[in-house]
């Protein structure tokens, strides 16, 4: 049993109430961290020492900064096994997918480190009698509200831009899922980072998470989620006028046509709502296949689905449970409402029956699923496929686009130049052409539409955490 | 000529007449530039070049806008004399010029939103920053074969970014560079822009060689322009030169059949095949080229030749007499090593005057024939057979040129392979020879290392200057004395 803290200043401490909350190894239903639940003292005291941070740490020359986060990389992929094993603990992932996330996470920090001394202003020439310059200058305290789906992965892409452009930083990770950032927070202290740069404020969204986003001092807040609380994170920087940067839910298509290579869209299918047990914001949870295929493709895909291996995190199976109880029945409420709408549940829709314990669920399929339907437009959040059939290229196009959601798209075909039409025609904010969750650190990633707004990933996420400063000098 | 704002003979009497290629007649005449010419004009542009620089970039990019519009107002004749010196058909014309005026206008904004950058301090007390400075007076050294375009693509961006220009045009098509200068260039301040006509010996080297003259900016061909490097080499000037190419077009193993076939005529005859990134050697996959030769031959059988300013007419008279002896020449040397010609290849007998030439389709070529490594200029399509893409890709890289290179196909693995694999400044897949404002245009090895067109076009005109300023004042720690220092 872990009992963690909050870091504030470099060093550790309590919710101020003293009060914790538990958190569940869902492979297990054992409690394995207590964790502070922090509400409005805990959260002033982490903002005001970040904000005490703040200049020392944006006037640092930026290679210093970078130097910093290029150590915690290295550390982070030296230390991968043991991070990778909490995590599988803490989040249900198989451990092996969790030491690829880690991994990535390692990447991420590399990634912005190159890049805090490579992030340029512009010398605007206004003719003889002026000088002016832009200066890209950090915000200020930036808060970081991230999900339980990719817990330290999520860390690294948003705190890391934050830091390497001289902000300094509060994050609160989800409270399902404490550990790993709670691991981060350690191994910052003893690589150096300076106190207050990096601040963890751990427990419940609507008190701690609530006291951050309504918080008057600090200057940004990124948030990773669902539309719901999205919706609230803005009403909360709206108070004090602040820019948000909202990764909202997805109800993504993966749109397969007859001509695809139909072994590979058959496991990419299967990787895309399978994949973190259906736990991903850019989850391919619609299967939008051409109807002379559909009968044959749901054989093949329930096939392989059937053969997906289900079991705790650290014995490595290729899907582990949901996160928590919370989320095994609001996946379940939506089983119901598939039926209740006529579906049919052709794969899955119960818990293996060989798990006594854990929030298991099996690879479940529905077909005969209509547009308009809830579990064809709500994200579920689940290992749920909904399967819609097209006839024309056309009518691909209105189901993929016809949610209020926009956040990815897959395409499976073998004419490049379809594809590319569709990919103009799809409004989201990432298209992949024959391979789903294609991309890297390098790559810009957000939505469009109720999926969010402000892109994290790449350089573009250096413009969330940046604001420009235009200096205008006349010369007499 | 042209030169600080007046129009002038030069001080010369003699004259250099222009012919249409398509007739053989001359159609004006032009002054016979002399070295005192380039001299005056020099001298104009570097007066006026500091307070051009210095003028904000709106203003700059109005007298740019109204450069654009003066030629758009008057395309109809601009395009009527074009033909009738250069040759091609009207419509190509009518391309040309619309580039010409759209080039103005491209560039009149792209300087105005121009800027350096703010460099992140090494230390908080620092500031860095960059400008871009123009060079100074440019020398812009245009070809026959796009004389108005080719100007365009230098003079818009030297403009934009604050330079100043001679320009000396081809003797072969020296009129619609003056006349442009007439209807377009009189509104800027006098030697802003300088006209100089006349033959390379007399005004292209004097420019090359001038001191006040910064930078070089020429297109045409690869010995002229290794001339022009020798000759500038000494003074360190800059060079901005897109030289030749001999453009390889692979069709791909998937490639549909009319649209490759038509794709590479229009590649391979545009402009009578008298254009840099005219398509000179064609790799075909090997199951399908028979039936590709023939299917080529026929289309190209039924192209009719003709004078420019007939609508009917596909593809013009070659500029000159001693141009066509050269594809002919070329296509002699194929014949004698075992080449193929299927159709063309030589002087149409329906037409009596004119420089014109049959295009040709020839088979059975390779590496050895100077058909497949020089540069032709002209309408021969010479194809080869490949069995798989590697080779269709050693044989499309086995040139000493990387101006272009165009494919046919719709297989992105393919597609992939050929735009990271093949040397050559401009790729097109399924629509070759289409250019587009924002993108650079320019070539590998031999071909030149310059680019015209988009951002980079724009940042061949201009040279960064670092600055580094310490806003802190004092001594700093890193100065002398090194070592400790015995007061007084």
């Amino acid at each position: 049993m872990l009992n963690l803290q909050n870091l504030i200043d470099n060093e550790w401490h309590p919710a101020a109430s003293g009060e914790v909350i538990e958190s569940v190894d869902p492979s297990t239903e054992d409690v394995i961290a207590h964790a502070p639940r922090s509400r409005d003292p805990d959260v002033d005291w982490a903002v005001s020492s970040a904000r005490s941070a703040f200049p020392a740490w944006s006037d640092r020359k930026p290679k210093e900064r970078a130097r910093l986060l290029f150590d915690l990389g290295r550390e982070l992929e030296r230390r991968a096994d043991e991070f990778a094993r909490w995590e599988a603990m803490d989040s249900g992932k198989p451990i092996s997918r969790a030491r690829g996330e880690v991994l990535s996470t390692a990447r991420y920090f590399e990634f912005y480190a190159g890049a805090a001394d490579k992030f340029y202003g512009e010398s605007i020439p206004l003719g003889r009698d002026y000088m002016d310059f832009t200066l890209r200058e950090p915000l200020g305290v930036t808060a970081h509200i991230v999900p339980w789906n990719f817990p330290l992965n999520m860390i690294g892409r948003s705190v890391a831009p934050a830091l390497a452009m001289g902000n300094t930083a509060v994050l609160k990770p989800a409270e399902q899922t404490p550990i790993t950032a709670h691991m981060l927070g350690h191994l910052m202290v003893e690589l150096g980072f300076p106190p207050g740069v990096f601040n963890i404020v751990q427990g419940l969204g609507e008190e701690a998470g609530a006291a951050l986003t309504n918080h008057p001092d600090i200057d940004s807040i990124t948030f990773t989620g669902s539309v719901e609380t999205g919706r609230l994170v803005m009403q909360a920087a709206s108070r004090h006028i602040k820019p948000v940067v909202l990764e909202l839910g997805g109800k993504s298509p993966n749109i397969v046509f007859a001509d695809a290579d139909i072994d590979l869209a058959v496991a990419e299918a299967a990787k895309a709502i399978y994949g973190n047990t259906g736990q991903v914001c850019s989850a391919g949870s619609r299967l939008v296949v051409e109807a002379a295929i559909q009968e044959e493709f749901v054989e093949r895909l329930a096939k392989h689905a059937a053969r997906i291996t289900i079991g705790p995190a650290l014995e490595d199976p290729q899907m582990g449970p949901l996160v928590s109880r919370e989320q095994y029945d609001r996946v379940c409420t939506y089983l119901e409402v598939g039926r209740g709408e006529g579906a049919a549940l052709v794969a899955g829709g119960d818990r293996p029956a060989e798990l006594g314990r854990g929030f298991f669920l099996r690879p479940t399929i529905f077909t005969q699923v209509e547009p308009q339907m809830r579990i064809a437009q709500e994200e579920i959040f689940g290992p749920v496929l909904a399967v819609l059939p097209f006839d024309s290229e056309e009518q691909a196009l209105e189901i993929a686009n016809g949610v209020r959601f926009g956040l990815v798209a897959g395409i499976f075909t073998r004419d490049i130049n379809r594809a590319m039409r569709l990919a103009r025609g799809i409004k989201a904010g990432q298209i992949f052409i024959n391979e789903y969750f294609a991309g890297g650190e390098e790559t810009p990633f957000g939505g469009y539409k109720q999926s969010g707004f402000g892109r994290e990933k790449g350089i573009h996420a250096l413009f969330n955490y940046t604001q420009v400063k235009n200096v205008a000098i006349r010369i007499h | 000529m042209f030169i600080n704002g007046k129009f002038t003979e030069g001080q010369t009497t003699k004259r250099i007449s222009v012919i249409n290629p398509a007739t053989e007649e001359e159609i004006g005449d032009v002054a016979k530039g002399t070295p005192e010419d380039i001299y005056s004009a020099v001298e104009a542009a570097r007066e006026a070049q500091p307070a051009w620089q210095r003028i904000p970039g709106w203003e700059k990019a109005t007298f740019l806008h109204t450069i654009a519009e003066n030629i758009r107002d008057n395309l109809e004749e601009l395009v009527h004399l074009l033909t009738l010196e250069e040759g091609k058909p009207v419509v190509e014309n009518e391309e040309e010029l619309d580039w010409v005026f759209n080039t103005f206008h491209y560039y009149a904004e792209l300087g105005r939103h121009d800027r350096g950058r703010v460099l992140p301090p090494g230390d908080p007390d620092q500031f860095n920053f960059v400008i871009k400075d123009p060079y100074g007076v440019v020398g812009c050294i245009t070809p026959w074969n796009y004389p108005l375009l080719l100007m365009a693509w230098k003079v818009a961006p030297a403009l934009a970014t604050g330079n100043t220009v001679v320009i000396k045009p081809s003797e072969f098509t020296p009129l619609t560079t003056l006349k442009v200068a007439e209807l377009a260039f009189q509104h800027l301040p006098p030697g802003v822009v300088n006209v100089v006509t006349g033959y390379g010996a007399d005004t292209g080297e004097v420019l090359v060689r001038h001191p006040d003259v910064q930078m070089i900016a020429f297109t045409g061909s690869l010995t002229t322009g290794q001339r022009i490097a020798s000759l500038a080499a000494p003074q360190m000037k800059k060079l901005h030169l897109e030289l030749g190419g001999k453009d390889p077009m692979v069709i791909g193993p998937d490639a549909e059949m009319e649209p490759a076939v038509r794709g590479l005529a229009y590649a391979a005859l545009l402009n009578a095949g008298q254009v840099c990134t005219s398509t000179e050697r064609v790799y075909v996959h090997e199951p399908m080229y028979a039936q590709f030769a023939e299917e080529l031959t026929d289309f190209v059988s039924s192209l009719k030749l003709g004078n420019g300013l007939d609508e009917n007419t596909d593809i013009g008279p070659m500029l000159r007499n001693h141009f066509r002896e050269k594809v002919e020449g070329h296509i002699s040397d194929a014949l004698a090593r075992g080449a193929r010609m299927l159709v063309g290849g030589k002087p149409p007998e329906s037409i009596e005057k004119g420089f014109f030439l049959e295009p040709a389709v020839l088979v059975d070529v390779n590496h050895d024939m100077r058909i497949m490594r020089d540069e032709t200029f002209g309408p021969a399509i010479p194809l080869m057979p490949y069995s798989d893409f590697d080779e269709a890709i050693r044989l499309a890289n086995d040139s000493p040129y990387g101006l272009g290179a165009s494919l046919m196909s719709h297989d992105p693995k393919l597609i992939k392979r050929f735009y990271e694999e093949v040397q050559a400044g401009t790729i097109w897949i399924n629509d070759p020879l289409t250019d587009n404002y924002a993108g650079p245009f320019g070539g590998m090895k031999m071909s030149g290392g310059a680019r015209e067109l988009g951002q980079e076009g724009l940042d061949e005109f201009t040279q960064p200057k670092h600055v580094h300023w310490d806003v802190a004042g004092g001594l700093k720690d890193y100065w002398y004395p090194y070592g400790p220092r015995e007061e007084g």
